[in-house]
């Protein structure tokens, strides 16, 4: 060795924390990895080489005051189900059926592209069948009839209310706290704040329903880590042979010294690591590691072979169909009962601008049976006392119809200003509805709840105070609900 | 930068002279200040019309012969000294090459008389900037317009800082909130004592001993000597150990002379390296939780004598000190010692959560931690481990525990008879389990149960019935409750 590496070396600019913080850009593009480091670089680490110290000793001894939910699952409707063919029932339509939407009503809203030039808005009243269900005596529409089984578990808010109207900045939104790309998902936050209760499995995992149209896309920014460091981005477990992309070993290799071979690998990544002190080359180190390790146990959990008939016939046919919404529903309980951290499902599909009914016929079929199913299946093992489940869309859907507009046929616009969301679970009331909607379900008029104030709640029944978990980046502190955000503690048990 | 490069390789036989080149080399601060003031008293008497220079001619050749062959070996003595490798390559190289010119300079001042009064000023103009970095190389960058005091305030003002972060989050939390606050403690506590204390001589510029205190890359690397911190263990780590030697010890830090740290700063440096030596941020809930925070207990230091210190000894001490100042140090050492076992420990407001998820099962080390913390285990969690009945009847008896998950485990009716010694039990999760309708006298006689799992038992309705009657508040969970197949014929089409 000569001086000339060693002076090299000792001329790069001085190593603070933030200036060796790279992104996996950069990364891949130094290391020249390509492919196969970006797909193991989905495979995400619980603890860090580096934060297995710290984060272990620091992270786990808290919080303080037993957090009324362990774990999530979120059951993301991208979107935007209607409101109301669901759960904000309003008889008083029906009345008005075909009548132009009061501009005292709407106040003179910007409406999308879509409907904004139409000449008329007429009204279009749900023509399905709302009854009372439960000892809670709630409101669910007939398309709902699983649903309305387990509707005494429910804690509806039907005062939702997002800023975005268009698809994908409002799922940006609800999943990150703000519009645009590039903040980390609430499941990174989560896995960030709370860290893995199981080594062997990521933190937060993503299942994605492949019986759904998909008409508004999804893309994996939604469940990235952003700026945080990227062992919190979620992983997503696909449908088929290969759940996680290259985990299974090649062909003709029996990974009998894969344990010798990944040894060495981090041996070299640490020598590296020697001079650059860069935070993602532990949590590369750590996600290879875990990647070993789930090479046992993802087949372990993803395997539904022996489960019996009994839970098939719970979550319904479609859950021995690997990938469905009720075969996802049916992973997210296995994976819950592992201890992940945070599992996201989203099912696409309910943008009914058009064809409305059929179209929701159709979304509700799939998603009714396996969401109860899922409800009971937590509840009868116990881990709904520690579960929180979450069940909604982007946003709203208009009063009025999109388009033509006849008994049987109409579609509805998206509608920022209020629609329904549900929790259930650990932490929040059972058997409860929150706020209030006007007749039009177009404005709230009591008690509503935006996006924040969701963000807000769900952090804190994990036992996270939002306005605490804080991450410094480009010189400020971000969180997950940016500066606002408000518990809604009317809802919390 | 690009500079001229001379190769400080080492051929071997120069290194039986080690000793006394660098000896040698260490004359270098000394000689280098003779031709230095010289060449300004030349400059002066040159420049200045202060007496005849016929008078001065004798005491000015004179002056530029001593200060030509000063500087000589002056620029001598500082190559062997720069072979020490503690100097940063770039600012040696630069000062090496002005403190040479220095030298050829006054030698043409001495050798040509008739440019005698330029060259004299060219010395002192070069000589002025070499000197300049030979000063950054001794006190290291900034030095200069660095003031002493304001880095100390600096200390104190961020600790206060970290008491106020503190109470600000217990105000908030109110009741039900859980206090979270994170905390850079490497970069706002451990960072400005380094730079007051440490890396003038131990950075980019000077690194004595080869080694660097100015990032974590090199606080990791260590030195000559080999690693200097080993996290969690300050005893072991001389980044803490060479502070508290004795002032007369060769090996004490900084070197007697310099200015030492105060008491506190080395405990907060201690606190840090005992808190695992975080060099990102860390979450805290309170101030006495905090990985670096101030402590009542004074240092111990180690008895003067014997260079090394009974280290197995003071790492006591030290235990001793957090254990009697940390609020909750008894769940928070639980929880820590649980963790390195492998369950995943959480630390509630009345106790512990003990998760084994991670594991297959008890090891007898485990059972040992158990043991020592049985009053504070509030929740186990020990879903799909596989325990048999001698299992459970080998745990502790734990008074606090309220929620029991002996959910797909192997057990039996006979791991109901030993439930009873957990007196304050409310939460009971048997779903999965070979339990049957026998056991239910042993279940009704826990007094505190609040809610039973027993979906997928052998205990039958007939037996929930029974147990319900003898128990009326408690809320059983039989899985029952099934989903019904809707009458697709009532809805009406749209």
């Amino acid at each position: 060795m000569g001086h000339h590496h060693h002076d090299s070396r000792l001329r790069l600019p001085e190593m603070k924390d933030e200036d060796t913080r790279i992104d996996r850009r950069d990364f891949l593009t130094r290391t020249g990895m390509g492919l196969g480091a970006l797909a193991l670089g989905q495979l995400l680490s619980p603890f860090g080489a580096k934060a297995a110290t710290f984060e272990e000793r620091f992270m786990a001894a808290l919080p303080r005051i037993a957090p009324k939910a362990k774990k999530v699952v979120f059951l993301f409707m991208a979107g935007g189900p209607s409101q109301f063919e669901t759960f904000d029932y309003k008889p008083g339509l029906s009345k008005l059926q075909g009548t132009h939407l009061p501009d005292s009503v709407r106040r003179g809203q910007r409406l999308t592209g879509m409907s904004g030039n139409q000449a008329v808005l007429p009204v279009a009243s749900s023509p399905y069948q709302f009854a009372q269900h439960g000892k809670s005596r709630t409101w669910v529409s007939e398309l709902l009839p699983y649903t309305a089984q387990v509707v005494d578990e429910l804690c509806i808010i039907k005062s939702m209310h997002t800023e975005q109207i268009n698809h994908d900045p409002a799922i940006t939104f609800f999943q990150t706290g703000h519009q645009l790309p590039g903040r980390p998902s609430i499941g990174s936050w989560i896995s960030y704040g709370l860290g893995s209760e199981n080594k062997n499995l990521p933190a937060f995992v993503v299942l994605v329903s492949k019986n759904a149209s998909k008409d508004q896309p999804l893309y994996a920014r939604l469940w990235g880590n952003g700026f945080l460091p990227s062992e919190h981005q979620g992983v997503q477990f696909r449908s088929g042979p290969d759940p996680v992309l290259f985990l299974k070993d090649p062909e003709g290799y029996e990974g009998a010294d894969r344990q010798e071979m990944l040894d060495y690998l981090k041996k070299l990544n640490e020598v590296q690591n020697q001079p650059w002190g860069d935070p993602e080359v532990n949590a590369r180190i750590a996600q290879y590691e875990l990647a070993f390790r789930m090479q046992t146990s993802v087949p372990g959990v993803l395997d539904t072979s022996r489960e019996p008939d009994e839970v098939f016939d719970l979550y319904g046919p479609d859950s021995r169909d690997n990938g469905t919404y009720a075969a996802n529903c049916l992973m997210a309980r296995k994976l819950l009962e592992k201890d992940v951290r945070f599992v996201q499902l989203y099912h696409q599909g309910w943008d009914h601008h058009g064809s409305l009914p059929k179209g929701m016929e159709y979304q509700c079929k799939q998603i009714d049976r396996p969401t109860a199913a899922l409800i009971t299946d937590l509840k009868r093992r116990g881990l709904l006392d520690e579960t929180l489940v979450v069940w909604g869309g982007e946003f709203g859907r208009t009063v009025y119809s999109q388009g033509r507009i006849s008994p049987d046929n109409y579609g509805r616009d998206h509608h920022p200003r209020c629609f329904s969301l549900w929790m259930a679970g650990a932490g929040v009331k059972k058997g409860f509805s929150f706020g209030e909607t006007d007749e039009f379900s177009y404005n709230i008029v009591k008690n509503p709840v935006d996006v924040h104030d969701f963000q807000a709640t769900l952090l804190h029944i994990l036992g996270i105070d939002h306005e605490q978990l804080t991450y410094k980046f480009q010189g400020r502190r971000f969180r997950l609900t940016d500066v606002h955000g408000k518990v809604v503690k009317d809802i919390l048990t | 930068m690009t500079y001229l490069s001379v190769d400080f390789g080492e051929p071997p036989r120069w290194r039986k002279f080690n000793a006394m080149t660098e000896l040698i080399g260490r004359l270098h601060p000394l000689l280098v200040h003779l031709p230095l003031g010289i060449w300004i008293l030349l400059g002066i008497i040159m420049l200045l019309p202060i007496a005849r220079r016929t008078e001065m001619e004798t005491a000015i050749r004179l002056g530029i012969v001593v200060a030509s062959l000063s500087a000589t070996a002056a620029a001598a003595t500082g190559w062997l000294l720069s072979r020490s490798g503690d100097y940063d390559p770039d600012t040696v190289n630069i000062h090496q090459w002005l403190g040479i010119a220095t030298a050829l300079a006054g030698m043409a001042a001495w050798l040509l008389p008739s440019a005698r009064r330029a060259l004299t000023l060219v010395t002192c103009g070069v000589m002025t900037v070499a000197g300049h970095y030979g000063g950054v190389l001794t006190h290291g960058e900034g030095y200069l317009f660095s003031s002493s005091s304001s880095q100390t305030t600096n200390t104190l003002t961020v600790t206060d800082t970290l008491n106020i972060n503190a109470t600000e989050t217990t105000k908030n939390s109110g009741d039900t909130a859980i206090a979270k606050v994170f905390r850079h403690p490497f970069r706002e506590d451990i960072q400005p004592i380094l730079n007051s204390r440490c890396t003038n001589c131990h950075s980019a510029t000077k690194r004595k001993g080869r080694l660097r205190l100015d990032t974590e890359a090199f606080i990791r690397q260590g030195g000559k000597n080999g690693v200097i911190l080993k996290a969690g263990n300050p005893s072991a780590s001389t980044l803490f150990t060479h502070l508290v030697l004795p002032m007369d010890d060769d090996m004490h830090m900084p070197p007697k002379g310099k200015p030492q740290p105060s008491e506190r700063e080395i405990r907060i440096l201690r606190d840090w390296i005992a808190a695992g030596a975080p060099f990102g941020p860390v979450e805290i809930k309170s101030a006495s939780q905090t990985a670096v925070h101030v402590m009542p207990a004074p240092v111990e230091m180690p008895a003067a004598g014997p260079s090394a210190p009974d280290m197995t000894q003071e790492s006591t001490a030290i235990e001793e000190a957090e254990n009697t100042d940390t609020e909750d140090p008894e769940l928070q050492t639980a929880a820590a010692s649980f963790n390195t076992l492998g369950v995943s420990a959480t630390v509630v407001s009345n106790g512990l959560v003990l998760n084994f998820v991670n594991l297959k099962e008890i090891s007898p080390d485990i059972l040992r931690a158990m043991e020592a913390h049985r009053g504070q285990i509030n929740s186990l969690i020990l879903r799909g481990l596989p325990l048999n009945d001698a299992s459970i009847s080998n745990l502790p008896d734990m008074p606090a525990l309220r929620n029991l998950n002996l959910s797909r485990t192997n057990i039996t009716d006979m791991a109901m008879r030993s439930l009873t010694r957990f007196t304050s039990l409310e939460q009971l999760n048997l779903y999965e389990t070979a339990v049957s309708d026998a056991a239910i006298p042993e279940i009704a006689r826990l007094n505190k149960l609040k809610s039973l799992n027993t979906w997928s038992t052998r205990i039958t309705m007939a037996g929930v019935s029974t147990l319900q009657a003898q128990k009326p508040g408690l809320q059983i969970e039989t899985g029952s409750a099934t989903l019904r197949k809707p009458d697709s014929t009532q809805r009406k089409k749209p």
